[in-house]
C-alpha cells in the first residue's frame, strides 16, 4: 500500500478521526520517529503523537482526577510539557511511559491540590467522578470505588493496569521506593475490591 | 474481582464522550507548538481579565461581606482594582466567555446571543427554549406555540387550548410538552400529535428524563404540589411523590439518574425511581433562587440569596447525597437569579436583577469574575419597551461547532 518512496512526511489526519489507510501509514511510524519529526518542526507528526497518545492519557488523568474538566487540563498541560521537553527527550526510550509519568504526577498534584484548597474551605466537594452519562453502572461503580482511595493509590493502580507498567517502573515513574508502590498496591487493591463487594450496581 | 477484571474495567473508562476534549487539547497544543510564522510568539494564558473582570480569591470559600463597600458588584470591582485599572464598567455584553449562544428571554421577545455577542432578536413572543441540540426553539405567546430556527424563521405553529406560560423540548426532540392555562399538553417535534397528558397541573415548568431510550418521561407538579413522573405518549403514572414545600423548579441530571426538585427552601434529590436520596432545607434565611445541572455529570449549581446577600455555589448530587456545603463559586452583595451552565461546563452565568447585572464565574474558583451591567437595556426590543429584568433561557452549543467551553 505505501511504497518505499513514499515521502516521509506523514499524512495529516483528519479531525474525524483517521481512516484506515491513514492509520496503517501512521502506525507504519515508530513513536521514535515521530519524535524526531516533531523535534524538526513537523506538524503533523506532532498532531500523530497526539493522536496516538491523547485517549490513554486523557484516561489515566480522569481515573486519578476524577474530574472530566481537571483532566482534561491535566493531560492537555502533561502533552505540552513533554513536547517542550522533547529536545531532552532520550529517542530510545519509548514516549508513552514517559508522558503518562508526567499526566500521572500532575494528576497527583491537581488532587492534592484541590484537597488543600477543600480543606481551607471548610469541607466542600468530595472527591466523586463526575456521572459517566452512557457508561454503563458497574463503570460508575468502579468510578465511585476509586473515589475512596487516596490519589496515591489510583495513581499505582492506573500506571499497573492501565498503563502496563511494572513496580519497578511505577517506582521511577514517582519517585518512591519499590516497595511503596507494591504495598499502594495491595492496599489499593483490597480498598477497590471491598468497595466494589459493598457497592453492587442497582 | 480478578485483575485482568479490573484491567478491563478501568480501560472501558473513557471520559471523552464527545471528542471535544481532544479536539480542544489539540488546538491548545497546535497553537503553542506551530503559532504559524506571521504570529510566532512565546503563547500565553490568555488573561481573562477584561476591563470589568478582576480576580476574587476564595481562599476561603466566601468572601466576607464585611469591609465591601456596599452596593453593586460593578463599584466593588472597581474599588477592589483600585485606580491602577481602567474602572470602566463593561456596557455591553461583548463575547461570551464560554463560547455557544445564550437564549435571553427579555420583556419584548426572546434573543439569542452568540459567542461573539451578537445578538439575534426571535420576535414578539413572551420566551422560547432550545430544542435539544440547539437546531430550533420552542417559542410562545398568547395561545400560540411556534417552532422557530435560530434566525426566527416559524418552521410551524399550533394554537394551544388556553394561554401557554412554558414549554420544553424533550432530549430526544421527538417532544415538545407545554403548559396551555392549567394542564399540561405534548406535542410531536413536527407539530403534530397534539394531546393533554392532565388536565390541571401546577405552573412550574415540565421536566423531560433524559436518555430514557425510546419512552417519553416528564417530570411535572400536579395540582397538589407533588411531582409525578409519566409516560407522555401513553399518559401512564410512573410514580408519584410528595415533596416538602412547594416545588419551583425541577431539573434531571444529564444522565437522567438523579431529579432534584427546588422549592423556597429546600433541595430534594431523587433517584429515577422517584426514591429519596437526600434532602434538607438550605440555611436559615437562606433562599434558593435558581439551579442548574452541568451538562455532563453530577454537578449542581446553586444560586443562593439570604439577606440580600447572593451565592454561587456547586453541589454534587451522587449516590451518597447531595455534598454539603455546597462549595462557594462566589459570593456578593446583592441578590442572584437563576444560573446556567456554559457549553463545556467550564463558566458559571448568574444575574443579579436589582443591579440589572449579568455575572460570569469559572465553575472552579479561584474565580475571576466578569460583570456586565445595564442587561435590561440591552435586551430592549423598542426603546420604549417594557423593561422586566431579562431571564436566562439556556446557554447551548454554538451553531456547527459542538462544545466550546
Amino acid at each position: 500500500m505505501h511504497g518505499t518512496d513514499r515521502s516521509p512526511s506523514l499524512g495529516r489526519i483528519p479531525f474525524d478521526g483517521p481512516t484506515r489507510e491513514e492509520e496503517v501509514t501512521d502506525r507504519a511510524h515508530s513513536d521514535a520517529a515521530l519524535v524526531r519529526a516533531a523535534r524538526e518542526g513537523s506538524e503533523a507528526a506532532l498532531e500523530s503523537l497526539f493522536r496516538r497518545h491523547w485517549r490513554a492519557a486523557h484516561r489515566a488523568a480522569y481515573l486519578v482526577c476524577l474530574d472530566a474538566a481537571a483532566a482534561e487540563d491535566v493531560a492537555q498541560e502533561a502533552f505540552l510539557a513533554a513536547v517542550r521537553s522533547l529536545d531532552r527527550f532520550d529517542r530510545r526510550r519509548p514516549f508513552g511511559p514517559w508522558l503518562h509519568r508526567i499526566v500521572v504526577n500532575r494528576a497527583i498534584d491537581w488532587t492534592r491540590r484541590r484537597t488543600a484548597r477543600r480543606e481551607v474551605c471548610g469541607g466542600a466537594l468530595p472527591d466523586v467522578p463526575d456521572d459517566p452519562g452512557p457508561l454503563p453502572e458497574e463503570t460508575e461503580d468502579l468510578l465511585l470505588a476509586l473515589s475512596e482511595l487516596a490519589p496515591d493509590h489510583r495513581a499505582v493502580i492506573v500506571m499497573r493496569y492501565v498503563h502496563d507498567l511494572s513496580p519497578g517502573e511505577i517506582a521511577r515513574a514517582l519517585d518512591v521506593p519499590r516497595g511503596t508502590v507494591n504495598s499502594r498496591l495491595r492496599r489499593g487493591l483490597d480498598k477497590l475490591s471491598e468497595q466494589l463487594e459493598r457497592e453492587p450496581s442497582r | 474481582m480478578t485483575e485482568n477484571d479490573l484491567r478491563q474495567r478501568l480501560l472501558a473508562v473513557d471520559p471523552d464522550i464527545s471528542r471535544e476534549a481532544e479536539r480542544r487539547a489539540w488546538q491548545a497544543v497546535r497553537r503553542v507548538c506551530h503559532p504559524g510564522p506571521a504570529r510566532r510568539r512565546r503563547v500565553r494564558r490568555r488573561a481573562a481579565v477584561p476591563a470589568l473582570a478582576c480576580v476574587v480569591l476564595l481562599t476561603g470559600g466566601v468572601l466576607a461581606a464585611a469591609g465591601r463597600p456596599r452596593g453593586s458588584l460593578t463599584r466593588w470591582l472597581r474599588a477592589a482594582i483600585g485606580e491602577a485599572a481602567p474602572p470602566r464598567a463593561r456596557p455591553t455584553l461583548g463575547g461570551l466567555p464560554g463560547g455557544g449562544r445564550l437564549l435571553v428571554n427579555a420583556a419584548g421577545g426572546p434573543w439569542i446571543v452568540g459567542a461573539a455577542g451578537r445578538r439575534t432578536y426571535l420576535g414578539a413572543y413572551t420566551a422560547a427554549a432550545w430544542s435539544p441540540h440547539a437546531l430550533y426553539l420552542i417559542a410562545w405567546r398568547g395561545t400560540d406555540l411556534a417552532a422557530l430556527a435560530p434566525r426566527g424563521a416559524v418552521q410551524w405553529t399550533v394554537a394551544a387550548d388556553g394561554p401557554v406560560s412554558v414549554a420544553r423540548w424533550s432530549p430526544d426532540g421527538y417532544r415538545i410538552a407545554y403548559l396551555a392555562g392549567h394542564a399540561l399538553w405534548v406535542i410531536a417535534g413536527d407539530g403534530t400529535g397534539d394531546h393533554r397528558l392532565r388536565a390541571v397541573v401546577a405552573p412550574v415548568a415540565p421536566a423531560w428524563q433524559p436518555r430514557t431510550g425510546l419512552r417519553h418521561r416528564i417530570a411535572f407538579v400536579d395540582a397538589r404540589g407533588a411531582v409525578e413522573l409519566a409516560d407522555a405518549d401513553t399518559g401512564a403514572r410512573l410514580w408519584r411523590i410528595r415533596v416538602s414545600g412547594w416545588p419551583r423548579q425541577l431539573i434531571w441530571s444529564p444522565g437522567g439518574t438523579r431529579l432534584v426538585v427546588v422549592s423556597r427552601n429546600r433541595l430534594s434529590l431523587y433517584d429515577a425511581d422517584g426514591r429519596l436520596l437526600a434532602a434538607g432545607p438550605v440555611a436559615r434565611g437562606e433562599h434558593v433562587t435558581g439551579a442548574a445541572f452541568a451538562h455532563v455529570g453530577l454537578r449542581l449549581a446553586v444560586a443562593f440569596t439570604r439577606e440580600g446577600q447572593g451565592s454561587l455555589g456547586v453541589l454534587a448530587a451522587t449516590r451518597a447525597g447531595l455534598s454539603h456545603p455546597p462549595q462557594v463559586v462566589f459570593s456578593i452583595r446583592q441578590p442572584l437569579s437563576s444560573v446556567s451552565w456554559s457549553p463545556g461546563d467550564r463558566w458559571l452565568l448568574t444575574a443579579s436583577p436589582p443591579a440589572d447585572e449579568w455575572i460570569f464565574a469559572p465553575a472552579t474558583p479561584p474565580a475571576k469574575l466578569l460583570a456586565v451591567g445595564r442587561i435590561s437595556a440591552q435586551f430592549r426590543a423598542r426603546p420604549t419597551g417594557p423593561d422586566r429584568f431579562p431571564g436566562l433561557g439556556g446557554w447551548q452549543v454554538g451553531a456547527g461547532r459542538p462544545g466550546g467551553g
